[in-house]
């Protein structure tokens, strides 16, 4: 089901209705959640629920067996969650990546192989799925949780349908006991729910999909693009990435706010980021920790001393987490290019005079302000890579980006999103140390009244209800 | 809870006001009319009606399938806009045997899918088909191609809450913008341009009052979509590459194919376009390498013994542009013109219908027309 559909507006309204109606009966309450995460993901397509019921199943068993297991057979059980939910992301996303690869190079030298693809699609949040289930196992298996014995509890957390489909990614030790312990209605967490809902809505429908249409255009005639048309399609795009994922945890966030859930914060205005580092701490929160604590961490300790060591760490995780967006070279190369922009923050922690200088950029009233521009074009420039169809379109894209050729005077609808976003990023900006843009209680009533208004205003009037879907769902 | 479900009513105020507003305007405008009550009325009605949406989606695919279901025409026409324009009394006396299927079919893929259903007997197979072949159907990445309306046709808006959305939206925007006008056409129509008088009719033709109104104040030709400037800017239809696609060749050659064999008379309809979009055309190199092609095949066509109305202008078969609706779609009139000489130039008769009679077209296109465009204006 769609956030930005009537569909979930009623389901969203009954589903709040029956929750609340059964206020102190936990295991009811347990039920429900797990049959509206049911049906909310068979209304996508009901077909791999069957998937996510028996992953989830084994997964369950498996972390009650590791937990008492001794230290061999522990691992043999982690071995075996490894394989289970690993390799259900290598069949259904990677499988025909590695294929079609393997085909080109025999190809390349000219054999001719007669491996063929799968003919599959990819369920949608199978990566956020399988990445919840896979820190639950871990986590047992490194002793800092206890599995859960409820099963309806395990169940419901694999499949807690706000984030089920693109995040944010849960830790078992944040959701589960939320799900085991009885929730209390608290009226001003409902309110900040709703408005964290509004305000998805209003980035993914007023922004994220207007910005859609013109980037799809340019992405569509790359070929016959100016720089300048390029260049906005390049800022257009990474603006329409963090509007549409961004909006989606919004919305997920107080979706699980109305239901008495506190979920982790996925993006913090990333976009003010001075350096590339502090954005990656900034966006898709609950993806790069989860590759910090459970690849990069454990990697890096390994040799701890060595900056060499720690470079190839580095690039290795990014490259992890480009290929975790899609089996695609473009997300190799993306990879590759976030690790190298890491480089300086590396050396720093071995080299004084880099450290100080990042400081010094970072703290200068002049300067960090300039590294803020300089961050979200190094980051724009790497978004192509994520929009762009396969290599060739990414690399033809730069090409003609960077030949300056044809920078023009920009049209009068670039001119109305240049303003639109101006006074975006100024709300942004106003509001980045706030646990959400949106949050606005401690504004006098009249204005409260008067904003919260506004915005639902904006978003029926300026809303693109085209019924695009979230763009991270193809992940 | 109950503090949250009153601010929850109270900001559902403006929500609800937006959504019932909306709800009124199109309900006023007789857009969310379901197209099975749009087919019913049409068919009982004695008096004309039209139908199109301007606000929720008139889908074509599915509201012309429906009608060829329930009336099963024996004699149909298929083809994108240019066909439009076939009326049921040019097959005069079978005018109820009739049905413009124009816009049923969006791309040679739909007619593939067609063809197939049709030798399967699960469509209505009828006895003689006219089919409109332009150069859309040959063209690389024609912007019809993404989907085939046949396997996958769009459903009808009124029945999708999400499509009432986008709707309501578009119909408050323009009572917003003061771009509402309530003089309708036709009270008895579907939909706000179906009741402003450009919409299918019963026989599933196109009146295209905007066109003909236009006309009676101007009184001279007009390219109302500007097919000459996109064509210049390679926009809308003319999009770039402006080359062949062979495998769409190969498949609507199959079909026709497919059709003649089915024992199904086929005419092959080449509409013609405007002297003042031809000349332009003739000069854009991407246009000319298109239509050499184009006219190569109409020339196969016609040594392979299809029954071929060939392309034209209006000045070659002694007309003006005045006679069409824009640059590439003919008015009624020369249709008929075209349609009729073609007829009795090549003394072509119908084996199943043996009383067609030519001469009561001939007699109507005699009678001087109000205007070049449509018989009538209703």
């Amino acid at each position: 089901m769609n956030f930005i559909t009537i569909d979930y507006a009623f389901f969203l309204i009954i589903s709040f209705t029956i929750y609340w109606a059964l206020n102190k009966q936990l295991k009811a309450q347990n039920i429900f959640i797990l049959v509206a995460n049911y049906v909310f993901y068979g209304w996508w397509d009901y077909r791999f629920l069957l998937l996510i019921f028996v992953c989830a199943t084994l997964d369950y068993f498996i972390g009650i067996k590791m937990h008492k297991a001794d230290k061999k057979a522990k691992r043999i059980y982690l071995n075996l969650s490894l394989l289970l939910n690993i390799g259900v992301l290598f069949v259904f996303k990677y499988f025909n990546f590695f294929i079609a690869s393997f085909h080109d190079t025999l190809a390349s030298i000219g054999i001719n192989d007669s491996l063929h693809t799968l003919n599959i699609i990819l369920p949608v949040g199978l990566s956020f799925f399988t990445f919840q289930t896979l820190s639950y196992s871990l986590d047992i298996y490194k002793g800092k949780i206890e599995p859960t014995t409820n099963y309806l509890v395990f169940l419901s957390f694999t499949s807690f349908f706000p984030q089920l489909l693109a995040g944010p990614i849960e830790r078992a030790a944040q959701l589960i006991p939320q799900l085991s312990n009885p929730r209390h209605f608290n009226y001003y967490q409902a309110v900040d729910g709703m408005r964290q809902i509004t305000y998805g809505i209003f980035k993914k429908v007023v922004i994220a999909d207007h910005l859609a249409l013109r980037v799809n255009e340019l992405f569509f005639n790359y070929e016959h693009a100016t720089s300048g048309e390029l260049f906005k399609g390049m800022i257009f795009f990474v603006v329409q990435l963090y509007t549409d994922f961004s909006g989606y945890s919004d919305i997920a966030i107080g979706t699980g706010k109305l239901f008495g859930f506190k979920l982790v914060t996925n993006f913090r205005t990333p976009f003010f980021a001075k350096t590339i580092p502090e954005a990656w701490t900034r966006w898709h929160i609950s993806l790069t920790t989860w590759f910090r604590d459970y690849v990069y961490l454990p990697l890096v300790r390994k040799n701890k001393k060595s900056l060499l060591w720690r470079l190839y760490c580095t690039i290795v995780l990014f490259v992890l987490i480009g290929l975790w967006h899609g089996a695609n070279f473009t997300f190799v190369v993306f990879g590759i290019l976030h690790g190298l922009y890491y480089i300086p923050n590396i050396i720093s922690k071995q080299s004084s005079s880099v450290k100080k200088a990042i400081t010094y950029l970072k703290e200068h009233p002049f300067f960090s302000k300039i590294s803020i521009v300089f961050t979200f074009l190094l980051v724009g420039l790497t978004t192509v890579l994520f929009r762009a169809p396969d290599i060739h379109v990414a690399f033809t894209y730069y090409r003609r980006l960077f030949s300056f050729q044809g920078l023009g005077v920009p049209d009068a609808d670039t001119i109305k999103w240049a303003v639109i976003l101006v006074l975006f990023f100024a709300f942004e900006w106003i509001q980045q140390n706030k646990p959400h843009q949106f949050e606005i209680s401690k504004l006098m009533h009249p204005y409260r009244l008067a904003v919260e208004v506004g915005m639902i205003v904006l978003i029926l009037y300026m809303g693109f209800f085209g019924q695009a879907t979230f763009y991270y769902f193809k992940f | 809870m109950k503090r949250f479900l009153l601010r929850f009513f109270i900001f559902s105020i403006p929500v609800l006001v937006y959504i019932l507003a909306g709800e009124w305007l199109l309900y006023k405008y007789r857009e969310n009319v379901p197209i099975s009550t749009v087919i019913s009325k049409q068919l009982a009605s004695k008096k004309e009606m039209y139908f199109f949406r301007s606000f929720l989606n008139t889908p074509e695919p599915a509201f012309k399938m429906k009608m060829m279901e329930v009336k099963k025409p024996d004699i149909i026409t298929l083809g994108i806009s240019v066909v439009l324009q076939y009326r049921d009394f040019y097959f005069h006396p079978y005018e109820k045997s009739f049905y413009n299927g124009g816009y049923l079919l969006k791309n040679v893929y739909d007619l593939d899918s067609y063809t197939d259903l049709m030798r399967k007997h699960e469509v209505h197979r009828p006895k003689l088909i006219v089919f409109g072949f332009d150069p859309s159907w040959i063209k690389k990445d024609y912007r019809n191609d993404f989907n085939n309306n046949i396997l996958n046709t769009e459903g009808d808006g009124v029945r999708n809450l999400n499509k009432h959305i986008g709707a309501i939206q578009d119909v408050l925007h323009q009572a917003v913008d003061g771009e509402l006008d309530d003089a309708a056409f036709s009270k008895s129509s579907y939909g706000k341009a179906g009741m402003q008088g450009n919409g299918y009719r019963r026989d599933g033709s196109m009146h295209n009052w905007n066109q003909i109104k236009s006309y009676l104040k101007n009184r001279h030709y007009s390219d109302m979509y500007q097919f000459k400037e996109n064509l210049k800017a390679n926009t809308f239809i003319y999009n770039t590459p402006m080359e062949v696609d062979k495998h769409k060749l190969k498949l609507l050659l199959k079909n026709l194919e497919a059709i003649k064999q089915m024992g199904i008379e086929l005419i092959v309809y080449c509409p013609p376009a405007s002297d003042d979009f031809y000349n332009y055309a003739v000069t854009n190199k991407g246009f000319q390498r298109l239509f050499t092609t184009y006219l190569s095949i109409q020339n196969q066509l016609i040594k392979e013994n299809y029954r071929v109305i060939p392309f034209c202008t209006p000045k070659q078969v002694g007309l003006t542009d005045d006679y069409m609706l824009d640059g590439i779609h003919p008015g009624e009139i020369m249709v008929a013109k075209l349609f009729y000489n073609y007829m009795a130039f090549n003394k072509v008769k119908f084996k199943d219908f043996p009383d067609w009679d030519p001469s009561y077209l001939k007699e109507i296109i005699d009678k001087k027309p109000l205007c070049p465009l449509a018989f009538t204006t209703e």
